[in-house]
């Protein structure tokens, strides 16, 4: 299957869905092009959780993100979370599914973080082969989202996006590319983050994150608490300028405000995209 | 060089015994920005304190009770003794009330387990499975000759405690931010109910009678077994009505999510 034979679904501009607007998302229908759920809020009996996001669903197209896949974990993968996984993707029929390039426990536990890997052949192998895994069971091609990351191994051998790309491309998996992971990243590891986007499958790129963080000393912690600042607004044009109309959604975690606040930073978001389109189009006609 | 399993087992092992000095630190990179021992203190105390947060949220009213020092040291030794096992944290708290029952030190002030036993039963009713309640008009059409032979299933969600403590009493005062009542403890414990009727959480205490009647009805016994038990409590003329004011009362709360009897 080659990447470039079909067309990159394209949904807009979203945000990701957290309870304290459940109900102003069903009063009130503001005009937002798409949601992202966490999937593990939703791997549920019942109750509120399922409800609202039924509701939810009749009105937004929606995609499933989720934190505890584990991909690069040297557990076994966890076959009841995939099955749940499956089961919720059937009842909600989201446009795609994303996790994280990353590990999150070993000997059965779950620290619910996004730890990373070593950039080597060996986690290259164990990764392409578990997301194949994975696909073939969920029965389609899932996104891979870059984490921040805090350290880097003395074992790596290759740089963070030579090592998404080729997982990307040996995987034949899509990619969700978080926009403040690859700034906050940067800063702690001294990297260049344009090296990182230039690196990238333009063909793979499904979705793009944005989201703030927070200073901690030297280092950049990813808090997904604040509004996105300027640099990682410099570096989603740069982004867009390279994979063009790739589906936006803006994170927040933590200190949620009210939606209002995020639909505006999402405009801020369709403007300079569309401004990098624009610019792009021109270009393109002085070339004519 | 480690291979990746037992990279990553250092790795968990220094997150969770962070000042134990294993041999991570020489896994990692240490450069002009950070040492080795800070980068991986990132992850060890973001570990710590988001799950401090999960616990923070199932457990308002512990936290409350105990106060925020008090808690926070809960949080980290309970943390230690039950790591997370599940792909969700919304099922870290589980052994909460099991761990300050049994913990030499917090099993001194046993109103801990039984809070955190109430806390934990709001957890699970809130999204327990779905099931529709059976309503007033499907009892009133079942033929009056069944009703000796009716048996119920109770709602997915309903969770049954038993409570020495003002447990309710210190939960609604932490929920509503009234100032915390002192802890007391009655002679006899009472049983509790705690379920989900469409999206809200209820809970109400029952009575002794009240109490055996609906373990029995959960048990699988017929309501012509729970008439006869009810005769411990109550004259046996006057069984027929109060086990009927019971089940009615178990049917507008929501309780009872099907009714069967043989065909």
């Amino acid at each position: 299957m080659s990447v470039t034979s079909r067309a990159r679904p394209y949904l807009g501009y979203g945000l990701g869905l957290r309870t304290a607007h459940y109900q102003t998302l069903l009063n009130e229908r503001p005009k937002l092009d798409w949601l992202e759920v966490l999937s593990e809020n939703y791997m549920v009996e019942g109750g509120k959780p399922l409800y609202y996001l039924d509701r939810i669903r009749a009105h937004y197209p929606l995609v499933m993100h989720g934190v505890s896949l584990s991909i690069g974990s040297s557990d076994p993968l966890n076959q009841d979370y995939l099955r749940q996984l499956k089961q919720l993707a059937a009842r909600i029929e989201p446009r795609w599914i994303s996790d994280h390039l990353c590990w999150t426990g070993v000997q059965h536990k779950n620290m619910h973080d996004l730890f990373p890997l070593p950039y080597t052949e060996e986690a290259l192998r164990h990764v392409v082969g578990r997301i194949r895994a994975v696909q073939d069971f969920l029965g389609q091609r899932i996104l891979i989202e870059n984490v921040s990351s805090y350290l880097t191994y003395t074992a790596s051998d290759m740089s963070e996006w030579e090592f998404l790309r080729a997982v990307s491309d040996e995987a034949d998996c899509l990619l969700l590319v978080d926009i403040n992971n690859i700034y906050v990243s940067a800063c702690n590891h001294n990297f260049d983050p344009l090296a990182y986007l230039d690196a990238l499958p333009a063909a793979r790129v499904q979705q793009f994150h944005l989201a703030g963080h927070s200073m901690n000393g030297a280092m950049i912690i990813d808090t997904h608490d604040a509004p996105v600042i300027d640099p990682v607004w410099e570096l989603y044009a740069e982004a867009v300028r390279r994979f063009g109309h790739v589906s936006t959604l803006i994170e927040r975690d933590d200190n949620i405000p009210e939606l209002p606040e995020l639909m505006g930073e999402l405009a801020h978001a369709r403007v300079i995209a569309e401004s990098v389109h624009a610019a792009s189009a021109a270009a393109t006609r002085r070339l004519a | 060089m480690h291979k990746l399993p037992t990279l990553q087992q250092l790795f968990q092992y220094h997150v969770l015994h962070p000042h134990s000095g294993n041999v991570i630190e020489t896994a990692v990179v240490s450069d002009a920005k950070a040492t080795a021992q800070a980068r991986l203190d990132i992850y060890a105390s973001a570990y710590r304190m988001r799950l401090s947060e999960a616990l923070e949220q199932d457990f308002t009213a512990l936290h409350t009770l105990l106060g925020d020092e008090q808690f926070e040291a809960l949080c980290l030794s309970y943390i230690d003794a039950h790591p997370s096992r599940h792909y969700s944290l919304r099922h870290l708290g589980r052994h909460m009330s099991a761990f300050l029952r049994e913990h030499d030190f917090y099993a001194r002030q046993p109103v801990l387990a039984e809070l955190a036993a109430f806390e934990w039963m709001m957890v699970e009713a809130f999204d327990a499975a779905d099931s529709d309640a059976v309503t007033l008009h499907v009892l009133a059409r079942l033929p009056a000759e069944r009703w000796g032979q009716l048996r119920f299933s109770a709602h997915p969600s309903v969770q049954r405690l038993e409570l020495f403590w003002n447990v309710p009493v210190l939960w609604g005062a932490a929920h509503q931010q009234h100032d915390m009542p002192e802890p007391q403890r009655d002679a006899h414990a009472l049983t509790w109910l705690v379920w989900r009727r469409e999206l809200k959480t209820w809970y109400r205490s029952l009575g002794a009678e009240e109490a055996w009647a609906w373990h029995a009805a959960c048990a699988g016994h017929d309501f012509g077994e729970i008439c006869s038990g009810l005769c411990r409590w109550v004259d046996e003329e006057s069984v027929p009505a109060a086990a009927a004011g019971m089940l009615q009362r178990w049917i507008n709360d929501g309780l009872v999510s099907a009714i069967r009897y043989p065909a």
